[in-house]
């Protein structure tokens, strides 16, 4: 595994005037740096200070963004445990980096596979084009996301936001070696002018239906059926809370967890 | 009996409903946000007995400091959960670095990721504690 990230870490020289991905290319005072700061991640991912070696690496790809540092950028967070975000560089190694020794190519894949069948997929199908997709808080791409996203099992949040429509939120269980399917459906937000007749202005797809009749509002079916639901959830909410006096906890709402729950800010 | 009359006895009725139980009904639960941590424990990381989680709310320029569990138990599982609870009035981008300790309340493993707070709602995020190097974390 070493032989082959050392391989890869010598290789930034060449790779900088022959790979047409190299915008840096031509720059040979950003290529200097890019070595200086490529060695110096070699010689941290050596003595296994992985994270050192993970902030060199891509600072090394800032400044001259040879595809074959995704190589290095994979090893350095796959030893770091991050399994996701070295699969995307392992993946972006392979797709980009067309010259890289055929020997550094299989370790990629190999890696790559290895730390696939320990994740799950994620798959986003929304009609909405354009739609910002984030996983736990983290963007990961736009509508129509290409390719499924390679996140860890268990479960995670999924949002898809686009301007001028609400956004969506699903809770989703990943687990691994499977992928799990996100259907949404963004709808648009409408803002329309005061209705003279109905007296309001109202946010959402769904006009308000017309005032056709002056019925009292308590000759109006849905007002009974409304007060009944009030009174039976009132009866349940008492019978509940009286029951679960002894055990209630003030924490009340918050998800379970086995490490416990503090307070912050 | 009369849509009137069927409706003075309804309100009434409510009233007395929420007034069932008196003094011993307990109080409303507090709203607030929480972040849910799923900690995962990466390749080569030792026995972890506590975790530390350093957030920072960059919106009200805010940092807290949490132990979990409060004090230092037994062997950690990669998998284990945790929950940062945060009034309703603070909102933004959260910070969080986790570091792992271990019996000794050495920090051996870090571990670090981003969520936004929904405010009055759980979020939930997964971050993968990985070894200290050799400089420490």
């Amino acid at each position: 595994m070493k032989a082959a990230f050392v391989i890869a870490a010598v290789c930034l020289p060449a790779v900088a005037s022959a790979g047409p991905h190299d915008a840096a290319g031509d720059d040979p005072k950003a290529k200097v740096q890019a070595q200086v700061l490529l060695d110096e991640g070699t010689a941290a991912y050596g003595r296994g200070d992985y994270a050192t070696a993970l902030d060199k690496f891509g600072a090394a790809y800032r400044i001259f963004p040879s595809p074959k540092l995704w190589f290095n950028i994979g090893q350095a967070n796959r030893d770091l445990g991050r399994p996701v975000e070295a699969v995307a560089a392992f993946d972006r190694f392979l797709r980009d980096a067309s010259d890289a020794p055929a020997e550094t190519v299989t370790e990629a894949r190999r890696s790559a596979a290895e730390l696939k069948k320990k994740l799950g997929r994620i798959e986003v199908n929304c009609a909405t084009d354009g739609a910002e997709i984030t996983v736990d808080g983290k963007q990961i791409g736009s509508t129509p996301l290409g390719e499924m996203a390679w996140t860890t099992p268990g479960r995670h949040q999924v949002a898809i936001q686009h301007d001028g429509f609400s956004p969506a939120i699903e809770d989703v269980v990943v687990t691994a070696g499977a992928a799990t399917a996100v259907n949404v459906q963004l709808r648009p937000i409408n803002l329309q002018a005061p209705n003279p007749g109905a007296g309001g202005t109202l946010v959402g797809g769904d006009a308000a239906p017309a005032m056709s009749d002056r019925k009292p509002i308590y000759r109006r079916p849905w007002f009974w059926v409304g007060t009944g639901v009030v009174i039976g959830a009132g009866v349940a909410a008492a019978v509940l809370l009286s029951s679960s006096k002894s055990n209630s906890s003030p924490m009340t709402g918050v998800p379970e967890t086995t490490l416990g729950a503090q307070r912050a800010f | 009996m009369t849509a009137r009359a069927r409706l003075a006895l309804a309100l009434p009725l409510l009233f007395a409903i929420g007034a069932c139980g008196g003094d011993a009904a307990p109080p409303p639960p507090e709203v607030q946000s929480v972040v849910v941590i799923t900690v995962n424990i990466g390749a080569n990381v030792p026995e972890l007995h506590q975790i530390r989680v350093a957030a920072h709310l960059g919106s009200a320029g805010m940092d807290a400091d949490l132990y979990y569990p409060p004090s230092p138990g037994g062997v950690i599982q990669s998998g284990s959960t945790l929950a940062i609870l945060i009034p309703s009035s603070r909102m933004g981008l959260l910070d969080l670095i986790l570091y792992g300790l271990d019996a000794n309340q050495i920090m051996v493993a870090r571990g670090n990721g981003q969520t936004t707070i929904a405010v009055n709602k759980s979020v939930y995020t997964t971050i993968t504690l990985g070894p200290c190097g050799a400089g420490g974390c």
